[in-house]
């Protein structure tokens, strides 16, 4: 099913939020979504991900000076109930009194659109999403990823101009996680319609999101396409955050680092004081005769997991470094390997600020 | 298993003080319909004396039950927006406010009725009329709709609907009639029979604010009992627990379906979904 209305562009300038209580949950944001877009935003918890998305429905206002732009309209002072927004909240807000088609019918009904039309296109809506079987029953009679597709189903049905996702799979488990983030992909790009999905998961907004916002601390740290994201991150937070990573830090003298594990070749790096961070997937495994072994560490622990194994390598340098191998090579505790990481795998963050103790973020089992 | 002496001992025990509170109300009844109570049943079974207390006090009935629709329709119309108004104000007032409300089942009756006397009892057509009254029993009992409105608000997330409702474009009234109203059912029911059952038995109030010519049914019974004989004061009794036992039973089952509701639903397993496109 296509909508009739692809979706608006939205844009956000100069917003800040400070709530009543004097909290800035926002610095003053500038915002760009194209028609048609999945955007991502991505953070930790309290970061500010909600108030920007509650902003764009109009369920919160930006502070004196900020604007908010649905294509060339100026929404910002509209209230949620003029905005023609679809909406999909974290704990999906499902009418309890209301059945399931009569949960899926009700913007129409607010529409006042004639009872032949809402019947049919509920019906439509119902059996788009799989949801035709349960049409009558009670919300408190379905389960977790029922109710999140009911949810989806209220909130497209009305055409909106653009679809907003609040953490709408974190109250499910992983399986069901995983079968639904496939579900939403498809939908929304069949759907074609600007899309704005909020969360803390950075395999989801991966997955999802034709770009990726993350947020840090009310401020964005970094938009780009998941792929930038992820090669290209540009600050600390950025590397830590999305996915894991291994951090090297230590002296340059002629393209070369020094650790305690041997010494990393970097080409690309002018003498002093520098990091580097290599993706664990990025890090070869060389023996340890091999004349790339120039960097050396013993295992600590392993973890075979399917397709690969995952290996905490000690001696490198003062925390454990994280690296992805075949999952077909047996390593065991106490193994010596040598390590070589290839100077373009290599993500080097300018300028810098003090390493912090958790940089390399998850990388430990413990 | 083996019953001890113990058991039989309290069993019995049990059984004498529901005797003890029941062989009046039973004694009363009967007497309601006996012939002659001195002489007692073996007089014979007659419906006289409630023929009679219909006749004479058929105005007490209509009024009490005028008065106590009209409580509830005042408490719906006022307390339900007012519980609502409560529970989504977020000041400290409003908290100590709803504190405040449960105040006036420790104030008696007898207070409430001295001080509308004092603050309106001079304006005469307000004084003889039913109106009068009726205020009284608003005041008596509006708490407790707004309690058991306010109640169910605060166990449901109504803001959370209500912004899903608002997403979807329905404006405040909408959102109020189509979605918290609905969801607070079981609380307006329960505050509604609260209200109907206080307004048809409240006494102590009442008895201050009436004029001869606005008796309310407990009232009226009172009366019957000092100045009437015992088969019809009895009579009078019987009817008022008719009156009562209909709202007394809808309370009990009121409340059993709200228990029964508040268990969560079986959840059947999910039919797995192939896709929602298709
Ligand atoms: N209504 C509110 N009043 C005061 N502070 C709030 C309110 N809503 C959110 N905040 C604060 O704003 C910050 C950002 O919150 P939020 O946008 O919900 O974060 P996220 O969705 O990224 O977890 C948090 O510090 C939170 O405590
Ligand atoms: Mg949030």
């Amino acid at each position: 099913m296509k909508l009739d209305q692809q979706g608006v562009s939205i844009r956000l300038e100069n917003c800040s939020k400070t709530f009543a209580d004097g909290n800035r949950a926002l610095q003053p944001l500038d915002l760009e979504i194209r028609a048609g877009e999945t955007l991502v935003l991505l953070g930790p918890s309290g970061c500010g991900k909600t108030t920007t998305l509650r902003m764009i429905a109009g369920l919160e206002f930006p502070d004196a000076g900020g604007r908010i732009l649905f294509g060339d309209e100026d929404v910002t002072r509209l209230p949620i109930e003029k905005r023609q927004v679809g909406m999909v909240f974290q704990s999906y807000a499902l009418f309890p009194n209301m059945s399931v088609a009569q949960n899926v019918a009700y913007g129409l009904k607010v529409q006042k659109c004639a009872k032949a039309e809402i019947r049919q296109r509920v019906d439509e809506m119902l059996q788009m999403m799989e949801l035709s079987h349960l049409a009558e029953r009670k919300i408190d009679q379905l389960s977790g990823g029922q109710r999140q597709r009911v949810a989806l189903a209220r909130a497209i049905i009305t055409n909106p101009r653009v679809l907003l996702l609040d953490e709408p799979l974190t109250a499910l488990d992983a399986i069901l996680r995983d079968r639904l983030r496939a579900d939403i992909d498809r939908l929304l790009r069949s759907l074609g319609i600007t899309a704005i999905y909020v969360t803390h998961d950075q395999e989801e907004a991966m997955a999802l999101g034709d770009r990726i916002v993350v947020m840090d601390h009310g401020r964005v740290a970094q938009i780009g396409t998941p792929k930038q994201i992820y090669f290209q991150p540009q600050s600390d937070f950025v590397a830590d955050f999305i996915g894991q990573i291994n951090a090297f830090e230590g002296e340059v003298r002629n393209q070369w680092m020094t650790l305690p594990g041997g010494r990393l070749h970097c080409p690309h790096l002018a003498d002093g004081e520098a990091r580097v961070y290599c993706r664990p997937e990025d890090i070869e495994l060389v023996d340890m005769d091999s004349v790339d072994a120039h960097l050396q560490g013993v295992v600590e622990q392993t973890q075979f997991v399917g397709d690969r194994n995952r290996l905490w390598l000690a001696g490198i340098m003062p925390r454990q470094v994280l690296v992805e191998s075949s999952g077909r090579v047996e390593f065991a505790p106490g193994q010596r390997v040598g390590i070589r990481v290839r100077s373009e795998k290599m993500i080097a963050l300018e300028p810098r600020e003090p390493i912090r103790s958790e940089s390399v973020r998850e990388v430990s089992p413990c | 298993m083996k019953r001890t002496p113990s058991y039989y001992l309290q069993l019995g025990f049990t059984l004498l003080i529901c005797a003890f509170m029941l062989v009046p109300v039973l004694m009363s009844v009967t007497a309601g319909v006996t012939e002659n109570y001195f002489k007692g049943i073996s007089s014979g079974l007659t419906l006289r004396w409630v023929q009679e207390v219909l006749s004479i006090y058929s105005d007490t009935l209509w009024l009490t039950l005028k008065l106590a629709l009209a409580t509830l329709a005042v408490n719906l119309l006022v307390g339900v927006p007012a519980a609502y108004v409560l529970a989504r104000s977020k000041s400290r007032w409003a908290r100590l406010f709803e504190e405040i409300l449960v105040l006036p089942v420790a104030i008696p009756g007898l207070a409430i009725a001295l001080a509308l006397i004092i603050a309106y009892g001079g304006v005469q057509d307000l004084r003889t009329s039913w109106l009068f009254i009726l205020i009284g029993h608003v005041i008596y009992t509006l708490p407790f709709m707004v309690r058991a409105v306010v109640a169910v608000l605060h166990s449901i997330d109504f803001r959370q609907l209500e912004e899903g409702a608002s997403s979807l474009g329905a404006g405040f009234l909408r959102r109020f009639f189509d979605v918290i109203v609905p969801n607070c059912r079981g609380g307006i029911v329960s505050g509604a029979l609260m209200t109907l059952t206080l307004s048809v038995g409240e006494f102590n109030l009442t008895w201050m604010l009436h004029t001869p010519l606005t008796k309310t049914l407990p009232v009226g019974l009172a009366d019957a009992y000092a100045s009437m004989r015992l088969e019809i004061s009895s009579a009078y009794t019987l009817i008022f627990l008719v009156m009562l036992l209909p709202l007394l039973l809808a309370t009990q089952w009121n409340g059993h379906r709200r228990k029964a509701q508040a268990r969560p639903a079986v959840q059947t397993p999910a039919p797995v979904a192939k896709g929602v496109t298709s």
